[in-house]
């Protein structure tokens, strides 16, 4: 009855945080996609996390914890730290832009800059591409989390629908603003909760030293610097790393709170707490996945998944259990609603817009960014009533596949000789590549012992600077 | 106003913390447990986020701020209507 309780209450109180943050709304897609540009450093700093951090950091983190051991740490919070530096390299130019010629969409900004409606689409296509897999992602885990929450009373597909719903209701309405209100609340929640659960379970099993010690006598290469197995080898290190820096600025639903900000001042704050956070919290689920080794030893595969929800039921009451896997639930809708509108926005100002309607008005425009929000989330949907393997597979790709767009970002903002043709040759080569890789046409040696990811980066970024060299470049589309 | 010598010793200082992440040393090392029975790896990476943060907050109050007048400045030497 509690864990049903805690539940609606939780819900509830979304859909009330997003509500009100509507009526504040003015019905353009400067307000509807980006809150007017008017996010202040505090709730820019929990609405990047909140976007950023999604149920791989509540449920996954615990899962490699527990295959690899504490050696996963370092490479999820020290790379992800690393990021912040983009606020600046990439979000700081694009936020002033942004405001000079009115971006909304990353594509916008990326094709404008270097005149080519061809790259805009391009862009926009890899980065629609690349993240549907993930949006598809989260009905399904939430509905597995609520299903396993109430012991199967609710059903999984009934979980996912009711979550959805939810969500695409305050999205719907408010638009980024509901999102930015409701992703505070629930950045703030996943950082208690998870603090919680960590202590309360480490004091179950008699301290964290105690704890620890234990779980080192019995497996201490959880503790080594390369994870159980060796996990982590010197090049898949480095490879690893460059992947986090490269690919997260990417991610449209991150890219776009650049454009969010109100001030300066808010990328700067947002850029010197993100290695903070990171570096406090990307511990605690780690240290549950390796705990668990005391309590359910011997879990393989995706089975270590569900490690997190394991010690809580065998360990902590049951109110608390509920309420740490409603931080769970938090992580996913804070990372779908943001998803939902960064591709919302990216198909109707890139592609609606380009191809379809170049007269669209700004009224017309939020219609169907709302309307979109509510098929893409269909979508999610129609995915998680029967999930294909193969947008799983994909989705493993996701990363790299995103990182590839990294070099042209910055050569659009940063490299004056950069040009349309060869930044649309550079990302054609990356993603030919990655596939090349993921079906086998490239051998899997080819890397070098390092992921698919440095080649690939190394290529595109000599495609890049040698197609500009040779190319000409076109004036600015107005 | 920035010069050709703060962006140098801006982007030595993040070069050198990205390097740093690059901790082949420890491999292969003998593990000891410190505080919380975490391996003392663990807190060589806590150490070098703090110091990351502290760099950007140093980087955002000297070098970003100088160069707040310029970075916006039109690829083609104009501005543009939103």
């Amino acid at each position: 009855m509690i864990t049903y309780v805690i539940v609606l209450l939780y819900l509830g109180s979304m859909v009330a945080i997003g509500l009100a943050s509507h009526r504040a709304a003015r019905n353009t897609p400067d307000d509807y996609f980006l809150a007017g540009r008017s996010i202040g450093p505090v709730v820019l700093f929990f609405t990047l996390i909140a976007t950023n951090f999604s149920a791989f950091f509540f449920l996954g983190f615990a899962g490699v914890g527990y295959r690899v051991g504490y050696s996963y740490y370092p490479i999820m919070a020290f790379g992800t730290g690393l990021v912040a530096l983009a606020f600046y390299f990439i979000g700081f130019k694009a936020w002033r832009l942004g405001r000079m010629r009115g971006y909304i969409t990353p594509p916008e900004m990326i094709g404008d800059l270097l005149g080519s409606r061809v790259l805009q689409v391009v862009v926009s296509i890899v980065m629609v591409q690349f993240t549907i897999p993930y949006l598809a992602i989260q009905p399904i885990g939430a509905g597995y989390l609520l299903s396993q929450l109430t012991d199967g009373a609710i059903p999984y597909y009934m979980g996912a629908t009711i979550l959805t719903v939810c969500m695409v209701f305050y999205v719907f309405l408010g638009g980024m603003r509901s999102v930015a209100a409701t992703d505070v609340a629930q950045g703030i929640m996943m950082f208690v909760l998870m603090v919680l659960a960590v202590f309360a379970l480490g004091n179950a099993l008699g301290g964290l030293s105690d704890a620890n010690a234990r779980v080192m006598d019995i497996q201490p290469a959880l503790f080594s610097r390369e994870g159980l197995d060796g996990f982590f080898t010197k090049r898949n290190w480095f490879s690893y790393m460059l992947l986090w820096i490269l690919a997260v600025p990417m991610f449209p639903q991150v890219f776009m709170r650049f454009f969010t900000a109100r001030s300066k001042a808010s990328l700067q704050t947002a850029a010197i707490l993100y290695p903070i956070i990171t570096a406090v919290l990307f511990i605690f689920p780690i240290i549950i996945g390796v705990l668990g080794h005391l309590v359910h030893p011997g879990l393989v595969g995706t089975d270590a998944d569900q490690i997190l929800p394991m010690m809580l039921a065998s360990l902590a009451p049951e109110w608390l259990a509920a309420l740490v896997m409603v931080g769970a639930l938090a992580a996913f809708m804070s990372t779908m609603d943001s998803q939902l509108l960064a591709l919302s926005s990216i198909l109707t100002r890139d592609l609606y817009r380009t191809f379809v309607n170049p007269d669209v008005t700004i009224d017309q425009q939020v219609k169907i960014g709302r309307w979109l929000v509510v098929a893409l989330a269909v979508v999610g949907l129609l995915v998680a009533l029967n999930p294909p393997q193969t947008i799983f597979a994909i989705a493993t790709e996701a990363f790299t596949g995103l990182a590839v767009l990294f070099p042209t970002t910055i050569a659009a903002l940063h490299w004056k000789r950069a040009t349309a043709a060869g930044c649309i040759a550079s990302i054609v080569v990356g993603e030919l590549m990655l596939f090349g890789f993921h079906y086998g046409v490239i051998p899997a040696a080819w890397s070098g012992g390092f992921l698919p990811v440095t080649p690939i980066i190394a290529v595109t970024t000599a495609v890049l600077v040698v197609g500009s060299l040779f190319g000409q470049r076109r004036a600015t589309v107005t | 106003m920035r010069n050709r010598r703060d962006t140098f010793k801006w982007a030595f200082l993040f070069v050198v913390l990205t390097v740093l992440s690059l901790d082949y040393w420890w491999w292969g090392a003998a593990t000891r447990l410190s505080l919380f029975g975490l391996p003392t790896w663990i807190y060589y990476f806590v150490a070098l986020q703090f110091v990351l943060a502290a760099g950007v907050f140093f980087f955002s109050r000297h070098y970003w701020v100088d160069e707040a007048d310029d970075a916006g400045v039109d690829r083609d030497g104009g501005d543009k209507a939103p």
